[in-house]
């Protein structure tokens, strides 16, 4: 049996800017995409992952661009959480009181492969890729 | 701490919000494709202190006058570190024709624009 969080599951982004600050909630005032990292792992999520743009722009059609400095205060920045539907669900009332700005997209993904770098080698096996030798069962759960 | 510091300390305080504030009105319809809010600002802060150098001399209040505008306002207000980050940004981003206009421009106008500055003053002043 392959690890229980290889499968079908949701992809979350959270498109916000740099200088962001968390609206609500315990990470009131922090930067926005530090408090989400927070909120993701006091929630249990599998992990989480922030992502910073160097050039873009958002509803107000402004650009941010580390090219010019001027338009470098607010540089994109994307976080990314892989959950089950249900998990990234539950965490929506908070988010929405903690984005101000922004944009959060769902969409389908498959995990292949999900395990820390530290796996005991008699663990090893559940955590492989699926598909890989012959009999697999490619992953599915 | 001598007076002069605080005039300085002011000007320049002021000229930096000043630079800000007018960067980010340029590039509001100038894109972000060449950096025209940084060679705004250093052509018409050279304007200026060309300018208010000469409008300057001679007057018993020059040198605190000098310290606010000059060395506080127009130091704060043109950038020459901005000027040299985003030249070389546009080079690193291969984009070396650009920057190469970018350079060219920023130096040749800014000096041209003291020059200006001079000459404007000094008509002004009846002394053209």
């Amino acid at each position: 049996m392959p690890h229980r969080f290889q499968g079908e599951r949701t992809l979350m982004r959270i498109f916000i800017g740099e200088s962001d600050k968390c609206q609500e909630g315990p990470h009131r005032g922090k930067p926005l995409y530090e408090a989400l990292v927070a909120f993701f792992r006091e929630r249990g999520c599998a992990g989480a992952t922030v992502l910073r743009g160097i050039n873009g722009f958002g509803a107000h059609a402004r650009v941010h661009t580390d090219k010019i400095l001027r338009l470098s205060l607010d540089l994109p920045i994307v976080v990314e959480v892989v959950e089950d539907e249900a998990t990234i669900r539950s965490l929506l009332p908070e988010l929405d009181g903690m984005v101000d700005g922004g944009m959060v997209t769902l969409e389908r993904v498959r995990v292949i492969l999900y395990r820390p770098h530290d796996i005991a080698e008699d663990e090893r096996w559940r955590h492989r890729i699926g598909g890989l030798e012959a009999g697999d069962d490619e992953g599915e759960t | 701490m001598p007076l002069l510091y605080l005039y300085i300390a002011v000007g320049g305080a002021l000229g930096a919000i000043a630079r800000f504030a007018l960067g980010g009105w340029i590039y509001g319809w100038s894109g972000a494709a060449f950096p025209w809010g940084t060679l705004v600002v250093n052509v018409s802060g050279s304007l200026l202190l060309g300018f208010l150098y000469v409008m300057l001399e001679g007057s018993a209040a020059a040198p605190q006058w000098r310290a606010f505008l000059g060395i506080g306002f127009c130091g704060g207000f043109t950038t020459f570190s901005t000027f040299s980050y985003e030249a070389a940004r546009l080079l690193q981003g291969g984009q070396a024709g650009r920057a190469g206009v970018y350079m060219l421009t920023s130096a040749l106008a800014s000096v041209a624009a003291a020059i200006a500055g001079f000459r404007l003053a000094a008509t002004m002043l009846g002394r053209g």
